[in-house]
């Protein structure tokens, strides 16, 4: 198929694409600078020391943290008001206007040389409480208050719902609002990507719907929108703001978005490549597991995706005797995801970028493989409908019925009576033919039935007894129709036999995992030429139809095997109980 | 004339039984039955028979096998089958006739008539000559033969290439088998049309030429017909 050839190609296509963005992602950082959803160059600045000024207390000095951001961690609890100021030496004028990007965990006033440039909330006053303001700003300043030379800032706030460990100001940066008419695309990667996994969650979900015995679907469709959940709560900032005492509830969003997609990762994996009843412990540890990293700070959150990243190649690299089509472009995207996220967990943006490649890879192998399951499905449903026809003409073969005819033609001369009970016998079994024919499973004690009408006609063409016996308890038991009579049939066509009875056994038999039924069909006067005596089963177009009528029953859940001993062709049939039973109780309750 | 029949099915054979008793009468010195090939064939290599009714179950290559071995034997055969759309390879190995089931007697008459035609109507289908080696049948395209020699109870069949090969027919039977194009320029030759490159006369007698240069005779009545055809 021209679809074969060309897969392929684009499958190597995209490791390469692969490659070269893991090497770009490694190389560089792909997103802009974190925390900052704009990308424009910072301006050149020294900045002083903090002091902080709770109110009627004596100014304390705080040391930023030495980053490019200048951010600022305290232990004290600042639920007055307080004034922070710091020194910002310029070196030297500009022509544009600038913005001075602010995020801290405070309502404030932020002044600029004592004229007030923004603010954020409303500080507490003796009258009214705290309105927390949004964590983060950015005020515009005009280029007339950007000399060169010292500056001096002061902020005017109080934190009263700030919680331990939240920064106090998470950093502040001064960028030239230069020109800067479009969004740049780095800063839009995050939030593309994002809707991107959005949109691929609830397309699997669907699918899923629609097809609710693929697990596999729900959990990656999970994996998706748990990871867009990470994603916006880690951009809720940037993305529509957020009041900082709401910061919490974007944390607790984080962990559980990732959570989630650790989890349904995880189990996406199990889901596909084992009977995950075994598997099941393993998702209860690494649940706990993930439950002891939800406690700890983000960083650590990031680990447990990770985790469940190395997880997943861990169990495709436990498909290396079973590689599917697409195996290797799953296994080393994945893998290459897997080290984009763990090669800097600090800049975990990067992961964005390389997740939704993976999810790329993984719909090319999908739509690959619906492309084959279709292809599947058309070839089943002309085999189901040629066996039908098959089994149908089987019977009204040409060479049976021109056969038959002329015997008849012989018995209405010499026994006309014998002539009648013959035409009747090729009615019930003409009869019983229509019935069974296109049903997917009989009762046994037709299919017998209508094996036996066949040993009767050629009982009478043949001048002999044909006699089929039955072992075993088979009233309740179910077959695709026209199994064993197709047996019987190919045992009467292929052997030449010279007694004048002829004993045909079906044995049913069952043990603790299988269903057996077993035909015994007598060996005929053997040839002293090459001619066979008897035709073997796995050749002839009676086990073709009996084997796809067992594959459409049952799928692959049976076995076909013919072996000869002195007396007897001995074909065996066997059904392991479980998928016997189910298939026959689909069938009653359905 | 003695008659062999391989039918497997009791019924069908006393049916076909009555048949050839009612058609060919008192012409028939023995018939015998055989419900199996295996049989007949020993059979038939002990006993000097006439002719072979057969119903072959030809399906798969086991059937041809079977039939390269009858068709490569001195007697004529006609198939009786229930298996219509097999008679075009039956014919190409050389049966004198295909008879379908159920059989209706004007039909079966009609193929035995053939048997005592001199010469065929010209529309056999025969395109290999099956011959028996010591141990096996080979099958030689006609159109690979450049002349076919009457030698006793045999033909001695030449192909183009020089081999020669000894075939169990009569060249009379072999005759009635071959298609219209070949033949019969003598007593003791059957040459096919379109290897003959010219006719001619010395000393009062008539030779043909082959396209290979040989030269075999010709009778005198053959001689005017042939050129006829020949347009020469």
């Amino acid at each position: 198929m021209a679809k074969n050839s060309t897969y392929p190609q684009w499958q190597i296509m995209m490791l390469l694409l692969t490659f070269v963005l893991t090497a770009w992602a490694v190389g560089n950082t792909i997103v802009s600078p974190r925390g900052c959803s704009i990308c424009a160059v910072p301006f050149e600045q020294q900045v002083s020391a903090f002091d902080l000024t709770v109110s009627g207390a004596a100014p304390q000095r705080i040391a930023d943290n030495g980053t490019e951001f200048h951010q600022i961690q305290t232990e004290l609890l600042l639920n007055k008001p307080y004034t922070l100021s710091w020194q910002l030496t310029l070196p030297h004028s500009t022509d544009v206007a600038m913005e001075y990007q602010f995020s801290a965990f405070a309502a404030f006033k932020l002044y600029w040389d004592d004229q007030l440039i923004g603010r954020s909330g409303e500080v507490v006053t003796t009258e009214h409480p705290e309105i927390p303001g949004p964590i983060e700003n950015t005020f515009l300043i005009d280029k007339k208050f950007l000399t060169a030379g010292l500056h001096h800032l002061r902020l005017e706030a109080s934190s009263a719902y700030r919680q331990q460990g939240m920064p106090l100001i998470r950093h502040t940066r001064l960028l030239s609002f230069g020109d800067r008419r479009f969004i740049s695309l780095g800063s839009l990667i995050p939030s593309l990507l994002l809707s991107a996994c959005f949109i691929v969650g609830c397309y699997f979900l669907l699918l899923y719907a629609t097809e609710p015995q693929t697990k596999a679907h729900l959990f990656f469709a999970t994996s998706c929108l748990g990871l867009s959940l990470y994603g916006f709560s880690n951009q809720w900032p940037f993305l529509i703001g957020i009041d900082y005492h709401h910061f919490p509830l974007s944390r607790t969003l984080l962990r559980i978005g990732c959570f989630i997609f650790a989890f349904s990762f995880a189990l996406y994996y199990l889901s596909r490549f084992t009977k995950y009843r075994l598997y099941y412990s393993v998702v209860f540890m690494l649940l706990v597991l993930l439950l002891t990293l939800m406690s700890s700070p983000s960083s650590s959150t990031i680990g447990s995706i990770v985790l469940s990243l190395i997880f997943g190649v861990w169990m495709l690299l436990g498909q290396w005797r079973h590689k599917y089509p697409g195996y290797w472009l799953e296994l080393v995207v994945l893998a290459a995801c897997t080290f984009v996220a763990a090669y800097n967990v600090a800049d975990f943006e990067n992961f964005f970028v390389a997740f939704p490649l993976f999810i790329i890879a993984l719909l090319a192998i999908q739509s690959f493989n619906i492309q084959k399951q279709r292809s599947a499905l058309q070839t089943s449903l002309l085999n189901a409908s040629t066996l039908e026809s098959s089994l149908l003409r089987k019977n009204i073969q040409p060479h049976f019925i021109l056969n038959s005819l002329m015997s008849i033609t012989q018995w209405i001369e010499e026994d006309p009576k014998k002539s009648i009970e013959f035409v009747e016998s090729l009615a019930d079994e003409f009869r019983l033919f229509a019935k069974l024919a296109g049903q997917k499973l009989v009762p046994l004690q037709q299919d017998i039935e209508l094996a036996r009408h066949h040993l009767n006609i050629m009982g009478f063409r043949l001048e002999k007894t044909f006699t089929l016996t039955i072992k075993g308890a088979i009233e309740q038991d179910w077959l695709p129709p026209g199994i064993i009579h197709t047996l019987v049939e190919n045992g009467v066509s292929h052997n030449k036999y010279t007694e004048a009875h002829i004993e045909f056994i079906l044995e049913r038999t069952k043990t603790n995992q299988q269903v057996i039924f077993c035909l015994f069909t007598p060996l005929g006067k053997v040839s002293k030429r090459k001619h066979q005596p008897h035709k073997r089963i796995g050749t002839g177009t009676g086990s073709q139809y009996i084997h796809a009528q067992l594959e459409q029953a049952f799928g692959v859940h049976y076995q076909l095997t013919t072996e000869q001993n002195d007396t007897h062709w001995v074909t065996r049939i066997s059904i392991p109980v479980s998928a016997y039973q189910s298939v026959i109780a689909g069938l009653i309750y359905v | 004339m003695f008659i062999v029949m391989v039918e497997d099915e009791p019924t069908i054979a006393r049916r076909i039984k009555s048949m050839v008793e009612q058609i060919l009468g008192q012409q028939i010195t023995r018939l015998v039955h055989f419900d199996e090939l295996d049989d007949a064939l020993d059979f038939i290599s002990d006993n000097p028979i006439d002719l072979l009714l057969l119903d072959l179950n030809l399906h798969g290559q086991n059937g041809f096998e079977l039939l390269k071995l009858t068709v490569s034997k001195a007697f004529h055969s006609i198939i009786i089958s229930a298996y219509p759309e097999k008679a075009i390879d039956a014919f190409a190995y050389g049966v004198l006739d295909f008879v379908e089931k159920p059989v209706k007697i004007e039909r079966l008459r009609q193929a035995l008539d053939r048997l005592f035609q001199s010469q065929r109507q010209g529309d056999a289908l025969t395109r290999f000559l099956a011959i028996k080696d010591s141990n096996s049948v080979q099958l030689i395209e006609l159109g690979d033969v450049a002349y076919i020699q009457g030698a006793d109870i045999y033909s001695q069949v030449v192909l183009k290439n020089g081999e020669t090969h000894l075939h169990n027919k009569k060249l009379t039977v072999m005759e009635t088998i071959l298609p219209a194009n070949f033949i019969r320029v003598h007593r003791s030759y059957i040459v096919p049309l379109d290897f003959i490159s010219r006719l001619f006369s010395t000393a009062g007698m008539y030779k043909v030429e082959l396209r290979d240069a040989q030269i075999l005779p010709i009778s005198r009545t053959k001689y005017k017909t042939l050129k006829a055809q020949l347009h020469v």
